[in-house]
Order: structure tokens, then sequence, then C-alpha cells
């Protein structure tokens, strides 16, 4: 008897097995359709969590401004008018406005290149090809140094983090609420914290590293391309969207702060 | 060994990594302005609600949608000396509980009834503002803020505690700005609601900028300017008041501006947080300084005649959710305005004996 079950639950688990793997392999072919999809949203995430904390301090920045501006609009009869054209409605609204454009553009820099996301066959262990492909590109970071090659990979990777933080706080909070009527709160707090934690780790592994390591693949099509420029165009190659990017990075720094207390 | 050209590999699963790719793109849907975008055009397209909108309400100037609070829906209540200020956030909880529908009292409910309060008769029977007083108090007493204790009014109780541990765990202070990082995506109606009676509860705590009886010399709206001509709208009220006069913070708050220019004369605008700014212009001394912590009732300049003034008068603005209203009708008490033979309205003066 005892045998009979034990034998029914094993071809009731290899068949749920089987079932898992067949949908697995299903998705498998639809990798080139959801990696890249999937390296946008999280770096846009990202992108919005640094947004988020500047917001504030771009709106008492442009108060300044307008403070300094309506000096000097009103010192001539011709443009006293315009001094009130701009007040505080006016100084939110545009510091909300430039924050939403200067994360798009952001969003846009950092995460178009992942929509170029290609999987190719591995050819033999994952680890082994793993260092041969992507060793050299690491190593051209330091031997053949361009903005593009440092810039965009150490970005990559503080939208990543923040991507990654927000996403665990999220989730943390879904499940908690889902879960607290059913489990009570203690409880609840635990299963949410664990899992997010597991989806946090697992997002960071996965999505976090292809994220860095494609940034780190088009900024050196993009620096090999340049080749025959000029030295200091070569070098400076991406510029603008660097000194726009940057400020955001290390918001998204800032952003990921929560993390440590993740664990508390 | 040669080096391969630098490519990633095709695992021939991907179960995990698709799990991994939707919590991404749930994350972006609730946490991205392209996400709510998104939800609000899917939104539009079925005809299924989404609680999209505060979010894009946000980068449109409002307070995560509470824009709507300086409009004509809110009762104002009249007080017979200025309320506590959690006393006016009792308030504002009331107000905007009130105006929902039955069917969103739920949570609101069973928060009142955990302390004490009859269930879905609290908001309704007898001094319903104290019991909500009561039911804020013991919140902000377990939860340990203000803004947690709104939340949990619109959120339920253990997810507002919860809110507050992860803040806390954080090592951030317990505003909405930060709660809102914690609590569960697709309630932002919830989060607007909270915000909105945040909103009311700062502006009905607020005082009036003036402690001697002044006359309000031009209102609230559209009025032929009296220096310039032509007609235009009047965004806050003019005070008359004698040169010197001494010009005080409504509410505690951090000063936005400090500056002089040739139309407003020498200025300060205070943000209160929680959508709410006050601004006095027209001063002829200023006595604090750009990024200052200011207590309510503190002194901020003296009144003047500067810029484009007919005569010495406070020029005042009340700003919610970045759109001008008229501070007189939020004047919840009318004791420092000067009142016509017993009635509740204020003098108005002629125009030319102080605006601008």
């Amino acid at each position: 008897m005892q045998s009979t079950h034990s034998a029914r639950a094993g071809a009731v688990w290899a068949a749920a097995v089987g079932a898992v793997n067949r949908v697995s392999l299903w998705l498998g072919g639809l990798r080139w359709v959801f990696m890249p999809l999937g390296l946008f949203a999280l770096v846009a995430v990202g992108v919005h969590a640094a947004a988020d904390r500047v917001d504030d301090s771009l709106r008492f920045v442009l108060q300044g401004a307008d403070a300094l501006m309506d000096t000097v609009w009103g010192r001539f009869a011709w443009t006293r008018s315009w001094v009130d054209a701009v007040g505080e409605r006016e100084c939110t609204r545009a510091a909300r406005a430039l924050v939403l454009l200067w994360e798009l553009v952001v969003a846009g820099v950092m995460g178009l290149p992942l929509l170029g996301y290609a999987e190719e066959e591995a050819p033999g262990p994952l680890l082994v090809a793993l260092r041969r492909r992507w060793g050299g590109l690491v190593k051209d970071v330091t031997r053949r140094p361009t903005l593009l090659r440092v810039s965009r990979p150490v970005g990559a990777l503080c939208f990543v983090l923040a991507g990654v933080v927000a996403l665990g706080q999220t989730l943390q909070a879904s499940l908690f609420h889902a879960g607290s009527g059913l489990l009570g709160a203690d409880a609840a707090l635990l299963v949410a914290r664990l899992l997010a934690l597991a989806a946090m780790l697992g997002v960071a592994a996965s999505l976090g590293g292809r994220a860095f390591l494609r940034h780190l693949q088009h900024a050196d099509a993009v620096s090999e391309r340049d080749e025959g420029r000029p030295t200091v165009a070569r070098l400076l190659h991406g510029l603008p969207a660097t000194v726009v990017m940057v400020p955001l990075a290390v918001a998204a720094l800032v952003a990921t702060a929560p993390v440590m207390g993740f664990f508390r | 060994m040669t080096e391969l050209r630098p490519a990633f590999m095709r695992p021939r699963r991907g179960l995990l990594d698709f799990v991994l790719v939707a919590l991404c793109l749930w994350a972006a849907g609730y946490h991205t302005p392209l996400g709510a975008l998104v939800r609000s055009t899917a939104s539009w397209l079925t005809g299924v609600r989404t609680s999209a909108q505060p979010l894009l309400a946000y980068y449109t100037g409002g307070v995560y949608g509470a824009g709507e609070a300086g409009g004509t829906s809110t009762s104002v209540p009249k007080f017979r000396a200025p309320p506590s200020p959690r006393e006016a956030l009792a308030w504002g909880v009331h107000a905007v509980v009130g105006e929902q529908p039955p069917e969103r009292w739920v949570v609101a409910d069973a928060v009142a009834a955990r302390f004490g309060q009859p269930r879905g008769r609290w908001r309704e029977e007898g001094p319903a503002v104290e019991r909500t007083r009561r039911v804020l108090d013991a919140l902000v007493r377990e939860l340990g803020a203000e803004e947690a204790a709104v939340v949990a009014f619109f959120y339920g109780e253990s997810v507002a505690r919860f809110a507050v541990r992860r803040v806390r765990a954080s090592g951030e202070d317990v505003v909405l700005g930060s709660l809102r990082r914690h609590l569960p995506p697709g309630q932002e109606d919830a989060l607007a609601l909270a915000s909105r009676a945040l909103m009311l509860g700062t502006v009905f705590s607020l005082r009036w900028p003036v402690v001697v009886r002044a006359p309000i010399t031009s209102p609230f709206g559209v009025r032929e300017h009296p220096v310039l001509g032509g007609t235009r709208p009047h965004t806050g009220v003019d005070i008359g008041l004698p040169i010197g006069t001494q010009v005080r913070a409504v509410a505690a708050g951090r000063v936005l501006r400090a500056s002089e220019d040739a139309v407003n004369g020498r200025l300060v605008v205070l943000d209160h947080g929680r959508g709410v700014t006050t601004a006095y212009l027209h001063n002829s001394a200023l006595r604090v300084e750009v990024g200052d912590e200011v207590e309510a009732g503190q002194v901020l300049a003296l009144s003047g005649n500067t810029g484009l003034s007919s005569g010495p008068h406070l020029h005042y603005q009340l700003e919610l959710a970045g759109e001008p209203v008229d501070p007189l009708r939020f004047r919840t008490s009318g004791a420092t305005v000067l009142r016509s033979m017993g009635s509740d309205a204020p003098v108005f003066a002629p125009h030319g004996s102080g605006s601008g």
C-alpha cells in the first residue's frame, strides 16, 4: 500500500517536473522577446527611483533662479510683466517637468542599448565561456579606457542597484499586504521579506549582471567604431549624455541606501 | 586559448528568467511615469479603472493626486479659536473620509473600530471630528508619526505599521514621501486621499500672518490692477497695514524664497510641506533667509510698500498643490481680521488704500 502511494506521488512529481521543463523550454525560445524588455524595465525603475530623490532639490534651485531673474526683469518697465509670469506654481511644475524629462532622457540613454540585447548558443561550460568571452572586454576598460567604457557600465550598475531595491520594496509591501490577512502580520512579514530578498538576488544576478555586461558590450562596440577618430573625440564620445546621466546615477546610489535596512 | 567575441549565451530554458522579467515589468508599471502612461492608455482603451492617475497627476503639479483639494467640494470648518495642528488634521481626515462613497469607508471604519469607535457610525453621529481626533491620537501614539496615522486611515493599520517599520529600518524620516515606497502598489488612490487629508489638515491649522486687526484692501480673484491697470487675476489677498508691522509665519515651514524685485518688493515664500505654500509680498524688511526653518508665528518680515504697490500693505498668498486659493476661504478663525458689525465677512477697503 505504502509503495503504491509513493509510486503514485513519484509519478505526479515527475509529471509536474516534466510540465515545468516543457514550459521552461518553450519560454526559452521566447527569451529574445522578454529579456531585452526586462533589462529595460529594471533600469527604468532604477532611473525613476533616482529621479524621485532629486525633484525637491530641483524645485529649490529653480526658486533661486526665478528670484534672480525677477530681480533682473523688475528693473525694466518692458520686462516687468514677466516677473509674475513665473511663480511658485510654475516653479513646482517646471521642476517636475524637468525631472520627468531628465528621467526619460536618462532612461533612453541607459535603456535603449539594452533593447539590443541578443543571445547565442553557449559553447561548452558556462563559467569557462563566460571568462573567455567577457574577460578581454573587462580588461579593456583599464587597458583602453574611454568615457563610454567607464561611464555606461558603472551608470548601469547604479541604476540596476536602485531598481533592485525599489523592486524589493514594492514586492515586499505587496506580499505583506496580500499575506497579512491570511498568515498574520509577523508570519506575512517574514515570508514577504524572504521572497522579496530572493527576488532581489535573482534579479540582481540574472538581469543586473546582463545589464552591466550589455552596456560594456555596447560601449566597446561604439569605442571600437571610434578608433580612427582624433584621440580627444574618441575619449570624450558620449560626454553630453554622461553629464546628464551622472547626477542621477549618484542619486540612484542614494536610493540604494535603504538596502541595508532590508536586513534589519 | 583564443578569445571569443563577447556575446551572451542562450540557456535552453527560460522559466526563471521569465518570472524575474515579469517582476521587473510589474515594478516598472507601478514605479515609472512610462508605466503609468501605459496603464492609463490601457485603461482608456479597455474602460477598466486604473490607479495610475495620481502618479501622473504628481508630474502635472499635484501632490499625489490631491490637487483638487482647493476645489469647491471641500467644506471648510469654522473654529472659535485657532485649532491645534492635531485637531486640524482630524478635520482634514474627517473631510476626506466623508467625501468618499460608503463602500470606500471600510478601511477607515475598521481602524476606528479598533480604537473603540462605533463601526460605521463614528463618522456621522455626535462629535465625529472629536472621535476622529481620538483615533488619530491613538494611532500617532502607536505608529509614532502623524503622517503614518493618516496613512492608516486609508490603507489600514497593518499596512501603515509595516511601512513605518520599513522606513525606520531604512533610517529615513517617517513622512508620506518615504512611507509611500513601502505601501502596496495598485492603491494609489488611497495615497491620493492620504495626501489630500494631510494637505487639508495643514491648511486648516494655518494662522493669520498678522496679529493686529487689519482690513482686506483687495480680495482674491480677478480685479482691475491698481497700478498697472487692466483686468488681472489677484492670486492672494491684500491686507492694509502700517509700514513696519510684524509679518508672521502662518505655520511651521522652510523658507523657499527670500528675495526682492521691483514688482513684488521684498518677499518671503514658505513651504509648509504636504503641498501647502504661503507667500508674503511688499515687505519693508526681511527677517529670514532662504533655507531657514521657521516656527508658526515666527516673524518673517516687516510689512511695507515695496515693489508695485499703491500703499502700505501685505499681499498674502496661499497655494495648495501649486494652485493659488483664496486664503479667506481657509481662514479658520476670523479673530484677527476686521469684521463689519458682527458679520463674519471681512471688511474690504476701497482700492488705493494699499494694494498691489
